[in-house]
């Protein structure tokens, strides 16, 4: 487990430094690690897909224009995209506040409140980013179990496999995210 | 055999909860393992259903 999360460490290393240098092919990689996640958060967090595609395009642009300040002392690329996803949704919302022609109608979309409501939705698609870098076979078991409610005995009839297989992978699968989440912390 | 996966996920009957965690209570390894995991299951346990639906994101307009 520690080898499989140094490797993922290395592989991350690599591509912030192959961002850093403005490959195409290192954004491109990114997107296909990341966007899923970030864009999940961004429409939750703006509550429509179009306003979300606009902020999605515009996280990435930043993450091209700004990788080289990206700094892996400080978390995972994920943690640092999702960053960006934060601060670009918060501004996004607060252009929305309409203009007070009824002040007590108006609300403030970006107080203090609303942020907390973004960070929990961010630490939710930092766990959506996570499941979707684990090996598949490992995230399919977690999905059964915490999406469908099937208990191991029902994965283990409903895949075919060998109880203690599902056993060692839901394990293994958790223990994956618990190093990635350590990392992140 | 303790199956710190079941106790994790409630799979085990109350005789069986039982004594896993009479064996956890000498074995420290066990318990390290069980807590460990149990932050990372009870965030999974709270994960609202459309994290498991993720929409498709739009293409990536910069590379085309």
């Amino acid at each position: 487990m520690e080898r499989a999360v140094a490797s993922r460490d290395r592989a991350e290393r690599s591509l912030a430094k192959r961002l850093a240098r403005r490959e195409p092919d290192a954004l491109r990689e990114l997107y296909e690690l990341h966007g899923r996640a970030t864009f999940g958060f961004l429409v939750r967090a703006l509550g429509e897909r179009a306003a979300a595609e606009d902020v999605q395009q515009q996280v990435f642009l930043e993450a091209w224009q700004r990788g080289e300040r990206y700094d892996p002392e400080r978390g995972g690329l994920l943690t640092w995209l999702l960053q960006i996803a934060r601060s670009r949704a918060i501004d996004q919302l607060r252009r929305r506040v309409p203009e007070p022609r009824d002040p007590a109608s108006t609300v403030a979309l970006a107080d203090r409140a609303d942020e907390s409501t973004v960070d929990e939705l961010l630490e939710h698609w930092r766990m959506a980013g996570e499941l979707a870098l684990l090996p598949t076979e490992e995230s399919e078991l977690l999905r059964r179990r915490f999406y469908f409610g099937q208990s191991q005995t029902e994965i283990a009839a409903a895949t075919g496999l060998p109880l203690g297989t599902v056993k060692s992978r839901m394990v293994s699968g958790l223990r994956r995210l618990r190093e990635a989440l350590e990392v992140e912390a | 055999m303790s199956d710190p996966t079941a106790y994790l996920l409630g799979e085990l009957g109350p005789a069986e909860t039982e004594a896993f965690e009479r064996a956890m209570a000498t074995d420290t390894t066990l318990r390290d393992e069980v807590e460990r995991l149990r932050p990372v299951v009870t965030r999974l346990e709270r994960l609202p259903a459309d994290v498991w639906e993720s929409p498709e994101p739009p293409r990536l307009a910069l590379v085309g």
